[in-house]
C-alpha cells in the first residue's frame, strides 16, 4: 500500500531528514504488508493549512507541530508544554487523551517524536539584570507569556523575516526551537543563545483514521509497536543533533548566556501555564483533562 | 490520472493554449486548476484550493506589492517626478539618455527595498513611466529599463530569496549576498552600456538638447539640488528606516507611502481628493496582480502534489551529458518553470535535488546559486508568462501587452549575456566572499 | 432586468470603495505600528495579523469592479491573429472565464459554509472566525463570474478588452 505523507518542513529540515526518514524506513521494515510511504512537503500545502486535506484523506499522514494547527485542534499544542518523555505520557495517559481528541477529527495519532531540548531565545545581547526588560523578542502567541516573564514585549513575524529582523536590530531577540539556527544561519545575525531552554519540541506523527481503520489488525499492531520503541530512539537523535548544533553554533561564535537561577525556574512554569491557557482558548473541556493528567503524572512543565 | 512530466507537459501546454486565447491570465490558471483538483482529487481536493486563496492573499511578504504601487500613484499625482526630471537634467547636463540611468537606479533601489519586483514595476510603470515618455524617451526602452532594474533586486540585500536559497542549499547567507555585489554592478554596467550605444546609434530614442539653451548655473544647480531634497524623503523614509532597524522591509512600504505624501505636500499637491484617487487606482492594479498570484499558487502545489516537478527536476540531473550542458540544463529547467510557477515553491523542489549534484560535479556552491537566483528572477520578466511583465502593463495604461513584450525581450538577452559572462569567470561571485 | 444590474453595480462600487479603504488602513495600521515600537517599545500584538486580513479583503471586494472595467490582464496572442473572429474568440473567453469564477465562488461558499460549522478561527495572535474572511473570496470570485457573464453578452462596443 502506497500512504502519501505530508510534512511541514521541508527535507533540509532536520526533523524531517534525520528522524522522519528513519522512522518512515521503520514503518516500512517493521511491517509485513507491503507499505511505502511517500513524503510530500510544504511546496504541496503551505505548513499552517495541512490538517485539513489529512483529516479529509487526501494525503494519509502528517508530520507537524501542534501550534500549526491550533486553530482547529489545541490539544496537540499542549504536548510541547510536557517535561516528560513519550513513556511518560503514555504511562499518564496524556498521549491516549491527545489521540482521542484527533479520533474526533477523523486522525489517528502514531506518534510523538519528542526533542527534549526545547525552545530558546536567541539574543543580539547578553542576557542583563534584568532578564529582558524592555527587548522586543519575535515571536508566535506560544512564546509570549515566556517572552513577558522575561520582561520583553513579542514581536510577531514570519520566520523567514527573522534574519533581517535580527540584522537590523528591528528586533532584539528571536524565540525557536534549539534546533534551527545552524539551517536558517541566524548565527551570523545574534550572538548570544539563552539558557536554561524551555519546553520541549513535539513532532507529531498523525494518520488518517479511515486510512488507518483500512490496515489490519496485524499492521497496525505492528505501527505502534514501531511507533512506541521509535519514540524513545528520536530523543536521542535530537539530542544527538541539538548537540552537534550546539557545537557548529560555539565554533561559528555564538556564546551561551544564562538566566539566574530564579528566572530560569520561573519560565518552565510560565511555559506550561501559558501553552495551556492559549490552548484552552479553542479546547476547554479537553485541556483542563489534560491539564489534570499531565499534573497528575507529574510532567506538567 | 497523468503523473510525473507528463503532468508538467499537460499542465504546462494547456496554460499555454487558454492564455493565447485571450482567457484572462488568472482564469487560465483558475481554469487548469479547477479541472486538474476535480480530476486528480475530486471534491476532496476543494478544500486545498479554498485554502490556497486565503494562503496567497493574507501573505505578509506580499502587502509591499499593494503599497508600493500606492507611492508610486501618490508620486504620479502630486508631479514628484516631473520635478525629480528637471532637477536631474540641471544637475547632470547634456548626457544624452540620462533618465534612463535613472529609471534603472529606481528600479533597483525600490525593488531591493521591496522584495517585490512586480510592486515596483507598476509603481514606476505607473510614476515614472509616463513622465519618461512624455519627455520623449523611447517607451519601449524606458519601460525595459524598469523591468530589468526591478529584476536585480533579489542580488542586493535584503533579499528574501537569498535567505531561502541560503536555508536550502547549506549556504552562507552573508556570502551570498556579498557575493551578489560585483554582478550585480556589472548587470548594471551593462544595462547603461546598451541604453548609451543604443542611445548614440539612434539618437531618437532620448529627447534632443537644445543648443541654445543656456548653461546651467551653480546657482541653479544649488536650486534643482534643493528641489530634490523632498523627493528624496521617500528614499529616506524606506531605505533609512530599514537599515537603521526601525522598519521591517514590509512595513517600510507604509512608510514610503507615508513618505510620498509628505513630498505632495511639500509640493503642495496633497489633498483628501488626491489620496482617494490615489488609493482607487491602486487597489485596482494591486487586486488585479494578486488575483493572478492566487489563482496560480494552485498550479505549483499541484505540480508538487503530481511528483511532476520533482520528477522532471530528476530526469534532468540524471541525464549523462557534460558538466557544461548540465550547467545549461540545471538553470534552464528552473528559467522555463518560473513562468507559471512561484519562485519559492519552484526553490523547495529544485535545491535538495540539485545539492548531490553540484558537489558531484563539483561547481562552486556560491557561483553556483548566485547564477541560479539571476536565473529564476529573469524567468519573471521573460515573456509570455512573466509575472512582472503583467504587473507593468496593468499599471502602463496605454501600453499592449505586446509592447510590454518588446519592452522586455532586450534586456532579457543583455541578463543572459550576463549570466554567460559569470559562468565563465566564476571570479566575479567568488572573490569577495572569499575575502570574508 | 436593468434595475437588477444597477443593483448589481452600487454593490460592486461600494466593495471596491471597502477595498480602497482597506489598503489606506493598512498604511495607517502599519505606520501606528512603526511608531509604537519604535518610539514607545510597545508593538502592538495586532497590528500584523490586521494587516494580512486587510489585504485578503482589499483584493476581493476589489475584483468584481476590476472585471467590470476589464482590467484584468490578458494575452490575446490567437484573437489578434485572427481579427474577423477576435471579438468571439474574447467573447467565448469571457464566457469560459464566468464559468470558472462561478465554479470557483460556489467551491469557496462550500468552503465558508465548512468553516462556519466546524468554528475554525483564524491562525493568528488576534483570532477572527476564518469564514468572515473567506466569505470576501467568495464575494469577489461570484460576482466577477457575473460581469464574465455581462461582458460575455454584452451589445457589441467598439471598445475591446486590453490586449
Ligand atoms: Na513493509
Ligand atoms: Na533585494
Amino acid at each position: 500500500q502506497d500512504l502519501r505523507l505530508l510534512a511541514g518542513w521541508d527535507s533540509s529540515y532536520a526533523a524531517v531528514g534525520d528522524v522522519l526518514m528513519p522512522f518512515i524506513e521503520r514503518l516500512e521494515e517493521e511491517t509485513t504488508a507491503d507499505i511505502s510511504i511517500n513524503v510530500l512537503g510544504p511546496e504541496t500545502v503551505p505548513p499552517f493549512e495541512q490538517l485539513d486535506p489529512v483529516s479529509r484523506g487526501l494525503f494519509d499522514m502528517l508530520y507537524t507541530n501542534g501550534a500549526y494547527h491550533f486553530n482547529e485542534i489545541a490539544v496537540g499544542m499542549t504536548l510541547d508544554a510536557m517535561n516528560g518523555t513519550t513513556e511518560d505520557l503514555r504511562e499518564g495517559g496524556v498521549w491516549q487523551a491527545v489521540d482521542a481528541q484527533y479520533q474526533e477529527l477523523g486522525l489517528k495519532l502514531i506518534a510523538v517524536l519528542y526533542d527534549l531540548n526545547g525552545y530558546h531565545i536567541m539574543l543580539k545581547d547578553e542576557v542583563g539584570e534584568d532578564a529582558l526588560e524592555g527587548r522586543r523578542i519575535r515571536g508566535t502567541p506560544i512564546y509570549h507569556p515566556v517572552i513577558e516573564a522575561l520582561g520583553g514585549s513579542p514581536v510577531v513575524l514570519p520566520g523567514n523575516e527573522i534574519y533581517p529582523a535580527l540584522e537590523r536590530g528591528v528586533v532584539d531577540g528571536a524565540a525557536w526551537p534549539t534546533v534551527g539556527a545552524v539551517a536558517y544561519k541566524w548565527f551570523e545575525v545574534a550572538d548570544y543563545m539563552m539558557r536554561p531552554t524551555f519546553g520541549q519540541v513535539s513532532h507529531m506523527v498523525l494518520m488518517n483514521l479511515e486510512t488507518w481503520n483500512g490496515l489490519d489488525d496485524q499492521t497496525r499492531s505492528e505501527i505502534e509497536a514501531a511507533a512506541q520503541s521509535f519514540e524513545l530512539e528520536a530523543n536521542g537523535l535530537f539530542d544527538e543533533l541539538a548537540a552537534s548544533e550546539r557545537e557548529t553554533l560555539e565554533t561559528e561564535g555564538m556564546t551561551v548566556s544564562e538566566l539566574s537561577q530564579e528566572m530560569g525556574e520561573m519560565i518552565s512554569g510560565a511555559w506550561f501555564t501559558g501553552t495551556l491557557d492559549l490552548a484552552a482558548t479553542q479546547n476547554p473541556e479537553a485541556v483542563e483533562e489534560i491539564r489534570g493528567l499531565a499534573t497528575e503524572a507529574g510532567v506538567d512543565g | 490520472m497523468v503523473e510525473g512530466i507528463g503532468a508538467v507537459l499537460t499542465g504546462v501546454a494547456l496554460l499555454l493554449v487558454l492564455m493565447s486565447t485571450g482567457l484572462p491570465v488568472f482564469a487560465a490558471f483558475l481554469c487548469i486548476n479547477l479541472v486538474a483538483v476535480a480530476v486528480i482529487m475530486g471534491p476532496t481536493g476543494y478544500g486545498m484550493f479554498a485554502s490556497s486563496l486565503y494562503e496567497t492573499t493574507t501573505a505578509q511578504s506580499l502587502v509591499t506589492i499593494p503599497l508600493f504601487i500606492l507611492m508610486g500613484e501618490v508620486l504620479f499625482r502630486s508631479n514628484s517626478v516631473e520635478v525629480l526630471f528637471r532637477s536631474i537634467d540641471t544637475l547632470v547636463g547634456r548626457v544624452r539618455g540620462r533618465q534612463y540611468v535613472l529609471s534603472i537606479l529606481l528600479a533597483t533601489v525600490f525593488s531591493t527595498l521591496s522584495g517585490a519586483a512586480m510592486g515596483v514595476a507598476a509603481m514606476l510603470g505607473r510614476s515614472l513611466l509616463p513622465g519618461m515618455v512624455s519627455r520623449g524617451y523611447d517607451a519601449r526602452m524606458s519601460a525595459g529599463t524598469i523591468l530589468a532594474g526591478a529584476s536585480l533586486a533579489p542580488l542586493i540585500p535584503p533579499s528574501v530569496l537569498v535567505i531561502i536559497i541560503g536555508t536550502l542549499a547549506g549556504v552562507s547567507i552573508a556570502g551570498l549576498l556579498i557575493a551578489g555585489i560585483l554582478p550585480g554592478l556589472m548587470f548594471a554596467a551593462i544595462f547603461l552600456t546598451y541604453c548609451f550605444v543604443r542611445t548614440w546609434l539612434d539618437p531618437s530614442l532620448a529627447p534632443a538638447e537644445t543648443d541654445d539653451a543656456p548653461i546651467p548655473t551653480a546657482r541653479e544647480k544649488l536650486w534643482a539640488l534643493i528641489r530634490i531634497v523632498p523627493f528624496s524623503i521617500i528614499i529616506l523614509m524606506v531605505m533609512g528606516l530599514i537599515l537603521m532597524g526601525i522598519a521591517t522591509p514590509t512595513e517600510a512600504g507604509a512608510m514610503g507611502v507615508v513618505g510620498s505624501l509628505m513630498t505632495a505636500a511639500i509640493y503642495r499637491n496633497l489633498s483628501f481628493r488626491m489620496m482617494g484617487e490615489a488609493l482607487a487606482a491602486s487597489v485596482k492594479v494591486s487586486a488585479m496582480i494578486l488575483f493572478i498570484m492566487a489563482s496560480s499558487k494552485l498550479f505549483s502545489q499541484l505540480l508538487a502534489f503530481t511528483g511532476g516537478a520533482t520528477a522532471m527536476t530528476e530526469w534532468v540531473v540524471g541525464l549523462d551529458v557534460s558538466r557544461w550542458m548540465m550547467l545549461f540544463l540545471l538553470m534552464a529547467l528552473p528559467f522555463l518553470l518560473c513562468m507559471f510557477v512561484d519562485q519559492i515553491a519552484l526553490m523547495l523542489i529544485v535545491i535538495p535535488i540539485y545539492l548531490p549534484i553540484i558537489e558531484r560535479l563539483q561547481f562552486d556552491p556560491i557561483w553556483f546559486w548566485l547564477l541560479f537566483l539571476v536565473n529564476i528572477t529573469v524567468g519573471g520578466m521573460t515573456p509570455p508568462f512573466g509575472y512582472t511583465l503583467f504587473a507593468l502593463k496593468s499599471a502602463w495604461e496605454d501600453a499592449t501587452l505586446a509592447k510590454v513584450f518588446s519592452a522586455a525581450w532586450p534586456f532579457v538577452l543583455l541578463y543572459m549575456l550576463g549570466m554567460v559572462i559569470l559562468a565563465l569567470f566564476p571570479g566575479l561571485t567568488t572573490v569577495l566572499p572569499s575575502m570574508l | 432586468m436593468r434595475s437588477i444590474l444597477r443593483i448589481q453595480d452600487a454593490i460592486t462600487w461600494a466593495g471596491f470603495m471597502l477595498g480602497a479603504t482597506a489598503l489606506g488602513a493598512i498604511v495607517v495600521i502599519y505606520t501606528f505600528e512603526v511608531i509604537s515600537r519604535y518610539a514607545f517599545g510597545a508593538p502592538t500584538m495586532w497590528a500584523s495579523d490586521f494587516v494580512s486580513f486587510l489585504l485578503l479583503i482589499s483584493v476581493f471586494a476589489t475584483g468584481p469592479w476590476l472585471t467590470r472595467e476589464g482590467g484584468h490582464v490578458a494575452v490575446t496572442i490567437l484573437p489578434d491573429m485572427i481579427p474577423a473572429a477576435r471579438d468571439a474568440i474574447l467573447r467565448a473567453g469571457f464566457f469560459v472565464s464566468a464559468l470558472v469564477c462561478l465554479w470557483a465562488g460556489w467551491i469557496c461558499l462550500g468552503e465558508n459554509i465548512y468553516l462556519f460549522e466546524r468554528g475554525t478561527v483564524t491562525l493568528t495572535t488576534v483570532r477572527i472566525p476564518k469564514w468572515t474572511l473567506s466569505v470576501f473570496i467568495t464575494y469577489g470570485f461570484l460576482n466577477s463570474g457575473l460581469y464574465f457573464l455581462r461582458l460575455a453578452f454584452a451589445p457589441p462596443t467598439p471598445e475591446a478588452q486590453n490586449g
